[in-house]
């Protein structure tokens, strides 16, 4: 019974015999120098027997392995890319729902800019009106009537009758006042009513709302238009200051519509504001009290008697058969007055052949309401 | 804390019909949600403390957006009390739910229209049909509002009490 016998530590293993060792360094002495023969043998540029045929079994090996370790290195590649991907991925939808946030912020912010630039401009034309910055807190419920407060009262200076703008123009009157805060009525309600002007004719009328505030197109009437006036859709409704509620000169909106109606009552035109009253957030209270402008004011009795505007003068002057006297163009009814003796006419005064002739028997310094006189 | 439920809910409804559903939706067919308050807590609590809770609802509207003050109030009044009036007198009729706020809604609509009319307003037949179509959207909206109440107040005398 054969018995092994372990090598003990630091004794190398055996591995075969002497012969085994001369035999295998004598092939690889063999093989050095054949591999040296070959080298030195082959012709330059070209491949050897062996050569070929050794390349021609490895190539194709090495291919494969080629192959093989690019396509090992894609997969990796790929899975290293596709856990990346995954990874960019989450972050770009990160990215893009905080880009989203901030370009909805971003939005809000650009519309509340315009708002308030718009309310800026409105405020700095207004700058003689006073006006005040207000934003609206409640609306009316409901939809019957349209009406809004506002976050500032006779704290801030905001009194009943005061008129109510944005950028836009025209949004209504404060009708009650809190100590901060007031109450709106808009033009678009039916209680409303604003004396408004033509921009282009200058004709004037009063300006009723309507109940439909929330309808596509929330118009208002325009009443008292004169039936001769060319009020053509397009033209610009203002403010004509003559209710001395509102200043003069806001603008109001465009006419859309003008009824020709032959009866009176029933002649109106269709106006759409200029604001969209539907999308109020900050408006500008008027503070100013309203001037009225004094040619706009109703024509008193005058106590004193009046004067009356002298006939327009012609070359032919028109004779009437009923007249007791025929006038004469030098006659000194057409003449101008002056107002000192000897001081011809001034520039305000008619045409020269008109001036007074003095009369053979009268002197020089003679005034012709002496002549009228006589 | 039962006890101020009612009227923490009708200042909820207040603050919406005021500032949140003016501002976020635009139709025609916007309901009063402190009117649907009121009918419902009528309904519930009965003709005096829904006339409370119509006169705190109304006063509230009227003094911050009423013109005129007081038109509100009044309706709102009436409603509580008719739809508290009906909620006892005809608790277990099976339409009560729904006659009462058709009355409440039908007269506030009538109400408003012809006040608005008088002012001077030019109502049409699409207003009307907006306004037939308020009052049922409130008679709908007013139901599952009665019974989320219900649960929520726990009222003394409930429409499901005895079952």
């Amino acid at each position: 019974m054969a018995k092994t016998v372990k090598p003990r530590m630091g004794q190398k293993k055996k591995k075969g015999g002497r012969w085994g060792r001369v035999v295998f360094g004598v092939l690889v002495l063999l093989a050095v120098l054949a591999l040296l023969f070959f080298l030195v043998m082959r012709e330059p540029g070209r491949v050897s027997i062996a050569e070929n045929a050794v390349g021609t079994v490895f190539s194709p090996v090495v291919g494969a392995v080629d192959s093989a370790a690019i396509y090992i290195r894609d997969v990796v590649q790929g899975a290293k890319d596709y856990f990346k991907m995954g990874r960019d991925l989450e972050d770009a939808k990160r990215q893009i729902s905080d880009l989203k946030l901030q370009l909805v912020t971003l939005q809000q912010d650009s519309m509340e800019n315009d708002r308030l630039k718009s309310l800026l401009n409105a405020k700095e034309s207004a700058a003689g009106q006073d006006p005040v910055y207000a934003r609206v807190i409640a609306r009316d419920p409901g939809v019957w009537f349209n009406t809004f407060v506002i976050n500032v009262g006779t704290t801030s200076g905001v009194q009943q009758n005061m008129a109510v703008e944005t950028g836009d123009g025209l949004v209504g009157r404060v009708y009650e006042v809190g100590a901060n805060y007031a109450k709106v009525l808009c033009l678009i309600d039916s209680r409303s009513a604003v004396a408004c002007l033509i921009e282009r004719t200058r004709d004037e009328g009063v300006m009723r709302g309507k109940t439909e505030a929330y309808s596509d197109t929330p118009e208002c009437n325009m009443y008292y238009i004169p039936k001769v006036s060319d009020v053509a859709p397009g033209d610009v409704v203002l403010t004509s200051g003559t209710d001395t509620l509102f200043p003069k000169g806001l603008k109001v909106g465009t006419v859309t519509q003008v009824s020709r109606d032959q009866d009176s009552s029933e002649r109106y035109i269709v106006v759409m504001p200029s604001v969209d009253f539907q999308h109020i957030e900050e408006v500008l209270v008027l503070r100013s009290v309203v001037e009225t402008v004094p040619e706009n004011l109703p024509v008193l009795a005058t106590p004193s008697p009046r004067p009356t505007p002298l006939p327009t003068p012609s070359a032919s002057p028109t004779v009437n058969p009923n007249a007791s006297a025929t006038l004469q163009p030098d006659d000194a009814l057409w003449a101008w007055p002056s107002s000192m003796p000897g001081e011809t006419a001034g520039p305000t005064a008619p045409a020269a052949s008109l001036k007074p002739t003095p009369s053979p028997g009268s002197t020089a310094g003679t005034l012709p309401e002496d002549a009228w006189a006589n | 804390m039962r006890r101020f439920l009612p009227l923490i809910l009708l200042l909820i409804s207040v603050l919406l019909d005021m500032t949140v559903l003016p501002l976020l939706i635009r139709s025609p067919y916007l309901l009063l949600t402190t009117l649907i308050t009121v009918v419902v807590l009528g309904l519930l609590l009965g003709r005096t403390r829904g006339s409370l809770y119509g006169m705190i609802g109304g006063i509230l509207i009227d003094i911050l957006t009423g013109y005129p003050m007081g038109l509100r109030t009044v309706l709102y009044i009436a409603s509580g009390y008719v739809s508290g009036f009906a909620g006892r007198r005809f608790q277990r009729y099976l339409l009560t739910p729904v006659v009462a706020p058709l009355i409440s809604a039908a007269g506030t609509e009538v109400v408003m229209g012809v006040y608005a009319v008088l002012s001077g307003a030019s109502v049409d037949g699409a207003d009307v049909r907006d306004a037939l179509i308020r009052v049922a959207l409130t008679v709908v909206l007013v139901q599952p509002v009665y019974l989320l109440y219900d649960r929520m107040i726990k009222p003394s005398w409930s429409r499901w009490a005895g079952r």
